[in-house]
């Protein structure tokens, strides 16, 4: 029993190449605050969500097979809250404790546990019964159909027919066998007849002396574990199996509740969310509306700005312009808006169309470790290796600021030189730079777009980012005057 | 009169000391300096702070000449191998009974009433006689040694007439006599169910003998010996308290005296005896430290400290927290001179990235504050400033909780820095100014040498702008340097020099096959 709503029933084993670096991605990109946000303290939707973030897919069939089951669960969110609770309370069922040392509290609990997992069931048909008509994707009809058809009445019946027998450990029903030195051996818990009673009532009997029989009282209670040690391990392997199918059905749920939680909050902090257009893997438009930094939304708990872009056959996108001007929450949002489209997630954006890339790679300045032995350079240059070996054509390069940790003149010519190979050889870069002689090489070159922070006359920063080419003027004299020359400081 | 071994007058002692690390720690890796001394493994890599307690002594710089010398003097005096193992035993002796004595002084207030008992009180015996034996065994060591120093003179001194005082005489002679007494008592007990019974033995035999007597006689000659283990540790304390108090009723005597002794000697241990055995550790602990450094040919020294700036030096000095991850093998470090005679004051350091600036940079701060602590410091030869305080810029990561530009975040940390500069502070600054322009960096970094200059502060600028190096009399401009056969070669040499305007960024984007040609080339063969 298996549902398909992240896959394509048969797809599920072929699943996308997890992200290189997912680390940096996560930190430069700041994902974590996306996926905190889906899945609130629950780590299996974080987890969920996480997985298929990192995993872009590859094909536009399989992100609007993703897409379709999304608008489903929009549409019926309680339905899917609904069994995604059920499932999750999977969790509650660990207190059951099973394990050989006490063998017949063992036993009860495995019957305690068995009895949860089928009220589990039941809900679930429950809630099968009730919405299957509501449903229009094909994984959600799959799921429901297969719920009804496996959960009959008749396989509930017989379930309860065994947990009712089981309900007193110390009153059981064993054969065994003699073995060596005739001794019991091969015991075997058996079901009572009806009846059985009559027939059992006239047998011969030999009580226990409580009072001075403690051995003897020793001798029923590891009799009585032998009888029921094969039944308690049958009992646990199907609790196994049951939280087993629980918990497929859970990650399976899990993205989709994540996608209703994310979408339900930015939808309270008034931020625009929609369902992306993917392009196929060859082309180089791109276009969108109010693509906004989500982490930065969720973070501020308050609407942020916005950017639009009608981009089409460009491969390079370099962004200039004032420090804090919004350069680095422009790359952010567009690198979130990437991962999130080829995953069927919505996007923090009124609309957003954008090519399928082979993977997102970044590139984003870091604080000096504190291994000393290798310098920064060193060290951005390294990374930047590493990436070289893992992209291709296709794939999608986020730089923040790279190569400044040497001065300009260097940083330019080695950012210069790799920009170009790069995007020679098929790879889309946006890059966000202070290297004016780098950011000036690809002036009137027809595949490059020029962006630059906006800055009003009065020195105010609007956090919009707009085509522009680079202006050299510097902002640190702002800065200068508000922090030294205001405070009465002199430098 | 003899207080501490870590100043030399009391007053001093009881001046205010910073309990947690001056912030310039981080910076310069101070704080992985003093990790290994500070804390101690755990095993599974989990460190834990020792619970010795010298942190206050490692944050603490001295701003008193005198005090700095007692201790270098302390410090050169147990340079002495020997010597050094007499106080490591001591200490460590006095440090295991301080610890087991906390233990006892607990169960002996505990609120759980039973933890008051026999037991406990026989710890306390046992403790106190271990403590008159490290007393004696050190004076006995001592004895025929001839110490130099102010501080180690003044402990011998104290030890010896303490160790004959009457009190002390009188505890020695006390604990023996009940140790004899103690070791009188015998007795029997008998467990049926849940039921022990105690009396005094009574000359009962040796049941197993006997057993082994009658049955020995049945022996093959096997040689096989079969023995049960069964471990001491899971003894149940509280039961066992039960039973020696009912041994107690039978010696009534003895256990009255062993009441009294401890009510006597519930705090036996010398206060200064306790501070002398936890302070030295600020030596032994250094000295143990820095030993397989020196092994490996690094050099260390004893500094002069100088209250003014006029002509400050150290040769062949070296960022010590990278030698200590390197274990100093020889070729791993690679020590640096530097130089200030009036009216130099400022280091400005250029050249290469990856030539050691930085490395550099904090190993000038690295040694001031060691010297500060009256440790010997890496180098040859030193003098060194007595600075009220060290102050640090080094560069940090955007964070987007404080939504604050980076370099607003630069230019606001070395407003706060300067405000706090005097012309008694050291200050160290790294790689300022690199996320702006060119033409920004320039302009703000000449503000802050006129700053600096202004202030009158010792100073390392670590730079790319090489015309900070040539600001003006104040600047020394010191270089990185590379091997002329090999410029993608660090030799990790700093040298005067004027700056010469040459990096090797591209040397190093080649070295990784970051050229346009050579990764067009990774990137087709895709």
């Amino acid at each position: 029993m298996r549902a398909y709503l992240m896959y394509q029933e048969g797809r599920e084993q072929t699943k996308p190449a997890f992200s290189y670096a997912p680390d940096a991605l996560e930190s430069d990109l700041e994902l974590q605050r996306i996926l905190k946000c889906m899945a609130g303290d629950d780590k299996t939707i974080y987890d969920a969500c996480e997985d298929a973030l990192l995993r872009p897919m590859q094909s536009v069939e399989a992100i609007l097979y993703r897409q379709t089951v999304l608008r489903d669960a929009m549409q019926n969110p309680e339905a899917v809250r609904r069994m995604y609770a059920i499932a999750a309370a999977a969790d509650q069922n660990n207190k059951y404790f099973l394990s050989a040392t006490r063998l017949a509290e063992t036993f009860a609990n495995a019957v305690e546990l068995l009895k949860r997992y089928t009220k589990m069931l039941r809900d679930l048909r429950e809630v099968a019964d009730r919405k299957i008509s509501d449903f229009t994707s094909e994984g959600f009809k799959n799921l429901m159909e297969m719920l009804r058809r496996e959960l009959t009445d008749e396989f509930f019946a017989q379930v309860q027919e065994h947990l009712t027998e089981m309900r007193d450990v110390d009153n059981i029903l064993v054969s065994a066998r003699l073995g060596s030195n005739l001794l019991s051996t091969d015991y075997t818990l058996r079901r009572k007849e009806k009846g059985f009673w009559l027939k059992w009532n006239l047998t011969p009997s030999y009580s226990v002396n409580a009072e001075k029989g403690a051995e003897e009282l020793e001798d029923i209670r590891k009799r009585r574990e032998r009888a029921i040690s094969e039944t308690t391990s049958v009992m646990t392997q199907s609790a196994m199996f049951l939280e087993g199918f629980f918990n497929m059905l859970r990650s399976e749920l899990a993205f989709y509740v994540g996608c209703l939680n994310l979408t339900d909050k930015l939808r309270e902090l008034g931020m625009p969310v929609c369902l992306p257009s993917l392009l196929p893997a060859d082309s180089m438009d791109r276009s969108w509306r109010g693509l906004y930094d989500v982490s930065l939304a969720l973070t501020k708990g308050e609407p942020v700005v916005g950017n639009d872009l009608d981009a089409a056959g460009k491969c390079l996108y370099i962004i200039t312009g004032a420090n804090q001007g919004g350069k680095s929450t422009f790359l952010r949002s567009l690198g979130q808006a990437q991962l999130m489209a080829q995953c069927g997630m919505p996007v923090g954006a009124e609309s957003f169309t954008a090519p399928i890339r082979s993977g997102v790679f970044v590139h984003f300045k870091r604080e000096e470790e504190n291994w000393m032995k290798s310098g920064r350079l060193d060290e951005e240059l390294t990374r930047m290796s590493r990436i070289a070996d893992h992209l291709g054509a296709g794939a999608l390069l986020l730089m923040n600021e790279s190569f400044s940790s040497t001065n300009e003149r260097e940083g330019s010519e080695i950012c210069h030189q790799v920009t170009k190979a790069l995007v020679e050889n098929g790879v889309e870069v946006f890059s966000v730079t202070h290297l004016y002689a780098f950011a000036t090489r690809f002036l009137g070159d027809s595949r490059t777009q020029y962006l630059r922070a906006q800055r009003r006359e009065d020195s105010q920063r609007t956090f919009k980012i707009l085509p522009g080419e680079p202006l050299e003027t510097a902002y640190g004299e702002d800065l200068y005057r508000k922090i030294f020359v205001e405070q009465g400081v002199t430098m | 009169m003899f207080y501490s071994i870590l100043y030399p007058r009391r007053e001093q002692h009881e001046q205010p000391r910073l309990e947690t690390e001056p912030d310039y720690f981080g910076d310069l890796n101070l704080d992985q300096i003093f990790q290994p001394i500070l804390t101690e493994e755990k095993g599974f890599g989990l460190k834990e702070k020792k619970t010795v307690g010298l942190e206050s002594f490692f944050y603490t710089p001295l701003q008193d000449i005198e005090a700095i010398t007692y201790r270098q003097e302390v410090m050169r005096e147990l340079e002495d191998e020997n010597l050094r193992a007499v106080f490591n035993g001591f200490a460590y002796t006095v440090y295991g009974i301080q610890m087991f004595v906390g233990m006892v002084h607990d169960a002996l207030t505990s609120l759980q009433r039973w933890r008051d008992n026999y037991i406990t009180r026989g710890q306390l015996l046992d403790c106190v006689e271990r403590y008159i034996a490290a007393v004696d065994g050190l004076c006995a060591a001592l004895a025929g040694m001839n110490l130099r120093s102010d501080g180690l003179k003044g402990f011998a001194g104290y030890l010896k007439d303490y160790a004959a005082s009457d009190a002390f005489t009188a505890m020695r002679s006390r604990a023996k006599k009940l140790r004899e007494q103690l070791s009188t008592v015998e007795y029997c007990m008998l467990i049926k169910h849940g039921v022990i019974r105690v009396r005094r033995y009574e000359g009962q035999a040796d049941r197993a003998k006997d057993i082994l007597a009658i049955f020995s006689k049945f022996s093959q000659g096997q040689t096989r010996d079969f023995k049960f283990h069964v471990t001491d540790e899971s003894r149940d304390m509280r039961m066992e308290a039960i039973v020696l108090n009912m041994v107690a009723a039978y010696y009534k005597d003895i256990f009255a005296d062993l009441d009294k002794f401890c009510e006597k000697y519930y705090n036996f241990i010398d206060e200064t005896v306790s501070r002398f055995a936890r302070e030295i550790q600020f030596y032994l602990s250094w000295l143990d430290y820095i030993a397989p450094l020196r092994q490996n040919g690094l050099q260390f020294c004893y500094p002069t400290i100088k209250n003014d700036a006029r002509a400050l030096y150290c040769r062949a000095g070296f960022d010590l927290a990278l030698a200590y991850r390197t274990r100093g093998e020889p070729g791993a470090i690679v020590p640096n001179d530097f130089e200030l005679n009036a009216p130099e004051r400022i280091l400005v350091i250029t050249g290469p990235n990856q030539g050691g600036k930085t490395t550099f940079a904090r190993a000038f701060g690295q040694m001031h504050h060691l010297a500060s602590l009256g440790l010997c410091v890496p180098g040859r030869e030193a003098a060194l400033y007595l600075f009220d305080t060290i102050l640090t810029h080094f560069e940090r990561e955007e964070d987007i909780n404080t939504l604050n530009g980076k370099l607003q975040d630069d230019l606001v940390r070395l407003r706060e820095l300067l405000v706090r500069a005097t012309s008694r502070s050291i200050v160290i600054i790294n790689e300022i100014f690199v996320s702006t322009t060119l033409t920004d960096a320039l302009t703000l970094g000449t503000r802050m040498m006129d700053a600096l200059a202004a202030k009158n502060v010792i100073a390392v600028v670590v730079t790319f702008l090489d015309e900070l190096a040539t600001h003006g009399p104040e600047t020394v401009s010191m270089m990185t340097t590379v091997d002329p056969e090999d410029p993608a070669r660090r030799l990790f040499k700093i040298i005067r020099k004027p700056p010469d305007g040459l990096a090797y960024a591209m040397f190093l984007s080649s070295k990784h096959g970051l050229t346009y040609e050579q990764l067009s080339g990774r990137l087709k063969k895709k």
